[in-house]
């Protein structure tokens, strides 16, 4: 297989999840202090089956004609923020340089499109207004008016894994030229179709989900946003972290249940490590997808312990839940934390051993150094993405 | 510019029929699509909104009952054309190469909206009582794409791109890379959407619904319409048969060029907007006689751009002439696909 991947630096970060809001706050919750119980205070009371943010308050103040359809795109923007100022680029660059802004979602906008469908289906006869405004809201293309940008716009949707594939597309767009500086991560907020779909599948559990240990009983839904700034090595900003490569693999197998044998995982970590020119014993750690449901973890479980026996692994859902479309890029942005900060954080939740899947994930907050990572996300749709992501001197 | 990638196979259903040979046909103007009434309930009473619709596809006995019950319409739209392209490639019946070397890469406008839908209304009307888990799996925005990794065995990279209007390009050029990167051999690259009741309803509001779609005309002309093509992407040398008689070459995917790639021949991705033509021109900078337009064979929807791009492959494959495909999205940067021999 002929790979190839020019050098790519991660120039910034920003994040916004249960695990903290910004990269700061997300830093000292995660690999400072590891705050037991800390992030429950970010639960909404009244629906403690699932991580929600509450910034409704922080939206309406900043943009007086918010509308709740723009919630997905405005964590983003939050995320975006946080980004440009860990990487200090100011708006005159995003002006002068050619930026382009990829993003994963599974529901941006969407919430236009469920007040319309709630009126439509009940008989109502509405004004098609909401859903004009939903053709018009894609997160992607929202950002790149509302900041200005002057490059290329996408925006992915591969279920679970969407973050993580808009980072490896961005990459692409800088070997091609087509972009100075790059905007990629995922964003998700929870509406009610993706709270039934999952109970509906019989994933859920009703408390903060335990990765990889053998009583976990499902994954907690989770708000989110993670964006990571790509840049061609050599910019004259300083890097957080370079990324080595990207894969992505298909397991054909079944649309919501990954393949037993990490069909497609294989594929996908293959392809990045060859990316990376970097052999599977030499990853320091490995992010996990760990949803904690059965066959999500059993899958990847399995795979790790038969080819990272050496890997340390962390799980961070836990802390985070599961942000779905922003998953993959929200933990990317934490592997780029602990690579540059040389340490690992608790994989909360995560308590006994299975021994069925023969992985132990950190306990507790681990020191370094680590100089490679891997990421891995699983989707619906038998989709795998691994990014390898590696320390900068 | 110039990629190392062909295309190598083609796939087409609209409401012209299914196959290559119907575009050719509509092309040559042996072959007019229909256009069908449909009757919208609106607050203002029942409007009658002239449509154009793909005829229904019938799946082939190999694909198995339990991925069959599991595709809603458009899934059904997408694997009927990709059969198409996929034996326009590599031969009717010819057995696939490494299915992992083979990617796939899906772009649409609205997607599996109408599932989305249809599980959104079991569960206001019914509760979780109405929530059923086939239903949400196939209302998932990547749902096709799932669908079609499984009934066609494609393991490769895979992705959706949904980016309204400029989900076109931006799947051709997820697809081109990948195989410049080496990721993939071949990419399947399937783009299209399906005429849903939002479509209709939303054009029962406006205030003149046309008859019929014009889309150099200065006033809306939208008429609805709905269809897949599918791109056999194949890097140049993967295929013996693919160097010999492959449709073109792919020689840039540009997606925010500044001004328009200087080629003899230039087609535009209009479906009709109010003052959508004008603009057009102006970016293209050419007269209106000599920039080519199809929509109103097929209708106008968000990816409408793909089959007017799969038009412009034929052309290029029939006279050699390099041919760029521009699309202007209402809201965003330019985009523009260059074809050549």
């Amino acid at each position: 297989m002929k790979v190839s991947r020019a050098p790519v630096w991660i120039t910034g970060v920003g994040c916004v999840s249960a695990a903290g809001i910004g990269h700061n706050d997300s830093t000292r919750r995660l690999l400072d202090e590891a705050l037991p119980g800390g992030f429950e205070a970010l639960l909404d009371p009244g629906e403690s089956s699932y991580f929600k943010l509450r910034l409704e308050e922080q939206w309406c103040a900043r943009f007086p004609g918010f509308h709740e359809g723009e919630a997905p795109n405005l964590l983003a923007l939050l995320a975006i923020e946080d980004a440009l100022d860990s990487a200090g680029i100011d708006s005159a660059d995003l002006r002068r340089l050619r930026v382009g802004i990829c993003l994963g979602s599974t529901t941006g906008g969407s919430n236009y499109q469920e007040e319309f469908a709630t009126a439509y289906n009940t008989g109502k006869l509405p004004d098609p207004a909401p859903l004009m405004e939903y053709f018009r809201n894609n997160s992607a293309q929202f950002l790149a008016r509302e900041l200005g940008l002057r490059g290329p716009v996408q925006l992915v949707n591969n279920a679970c894994t969407s973050g993580a594939d808009a980072i490896g597309i961005g990459a692409a767009w800088l070997d091609a030229n087509l972009c100075d500086v790059v905007l990629c991560g995922g964003t998700e907020i929870i509406l009610m179709k993706i709270c039934y779909g999952f109970r509906s599948l019989m994933l859920c559990s009703d408390r903060p989900c335990r990765p990889f240990d053998r009583n976990r009983d499902g994954l907690t839904l989770g708000e989110g946003a993670g964006v990571v700034i790509l840049e061609k090595a050599g910019s004259p900003r300083r890097p957080l972290a370079a990324m080595l490569g990207y894969g992505c693999g298909n397991d054909a197998h079944h649309p919501t249940t990954p393949h037993p044998e990490a069909r497609g995982l294989a594929l996908a970590t293959r392809t990045a490590l060859a990316q990376a020119g970097v052999p599977a014993g030499e990853v320091d750690f490995i992010n996990v997808h760990g949803t904690a449901t059965r066959h999500n973890d059993l899958a990847e479980g399995r795979y790790i312990a038969a080819n990272f026996p050496r890997a340390r692994v962390v799980a961070t859902k836990g802390v985070t839940g599961h942000t779905l479309g922003a998953a993959g890029a929200l933990e990317a942005v934490f592997t780029v934390l602990s690579l540059s900060k040389g340490r690992l954080p608790a994989s909360r939740g995560f308590g006994e051993v299975d021994p069925e899947i023969g992985v132990e994930p950190t306990r507790a907050i681990e020191e370094g150094p680590y100089q490679c990572a891997l990421s891995f996300s699983l989707g619906f749709g038998g989709i795998n993405s691994v990014l390898c992501l590696g320390r900068t001197p | 510019m110039t990629t190392n990638v062909r295309i190598s196979g083609l796939g087409h259903l609209s409401a012209l029929g299914q196959g290559k040979a119907a575009l050719m046909q509509a092309l040559a103007g042996t072959r007019r699509a229909q256009l069908v009434l449909r009757n919208v309930i609106t607050a203002r009473g029942t409007v009658e909104v002239p449509v154009y619709q793909a005829p229904e596809v019938v799946l082939p006995p190999e694909v198995p009952e339990s991925v069959r019950r599991r595709m809603p319409r458009i899934s059904r739209m997408f694997h009927a054309t990709v059969l198409e392209a996929m034996a326009d490639a590599f031969g009717p019946g010819a057995p696939l190469p490494d299915p992992e070397r083979i990617g796939l890469v899906v772009g649409t406008g609205l997607g599996c909206l109408d599932s989305a839908n249809t599980f959104h209304r079991r569960v206001i009307l019914e509760g979780a009582a109405g929530s059923s888990p086939t239903l949400f799996a196939s209302s998932v925005q990547n749902a096709m794409a799932a669908h079609l990794s499984i009934s066609c065995g494609v393991r490769g990279p895979t992705c959706t791109v949904t980016t309204m209007e400029q989900s076109t390009f931006g799947a051709f050029r997820v697809a081109i890379d990948w195989i410049g990167n080496g990721a993939a051999d071949h990419v399947v690259l399937a783009i299209g959407d399906e005429l849903i009741d939002f479509n209709a309803y939303v054009v029962a509001h406006k205030p003149h619904i046309p008859a019929e779609l014009s889309p150099r005309a200065p006033e809306c002309t939208v008429v609805a319409g709905e269809g897949v093509a599918v791109f056999l992407l194949s890097r140049e040398g993967a295929l013996n048969k693919i160097d010999k008689s492959g449709i073109c070459r792919i020689d840039d995917v540009q997606l925010c060029p500044e001004r328009c790639p200087e080629v003899p021949r230039v087609s535009a991705a209009a479906y009709g907007a109010a003052g959508q033509w004008t603009r057009y021109q102006q970016w293209i900078g050419r007269p209106s006689d000599e920039i080519d337009c199809h929509a109103q064979l097929f209708g106008s929807f968000v990816t409408g751009s793909a089959i007017e791009t799969a038009i412009a492959a034929l052309r290029v494959s029939r006279d050699g002439k390099p041919t760029a495909c521009v699309q202007l999205p209402d809201h965003g940067e330019a985009q523009a696909i260059v074809l050549g021999p």
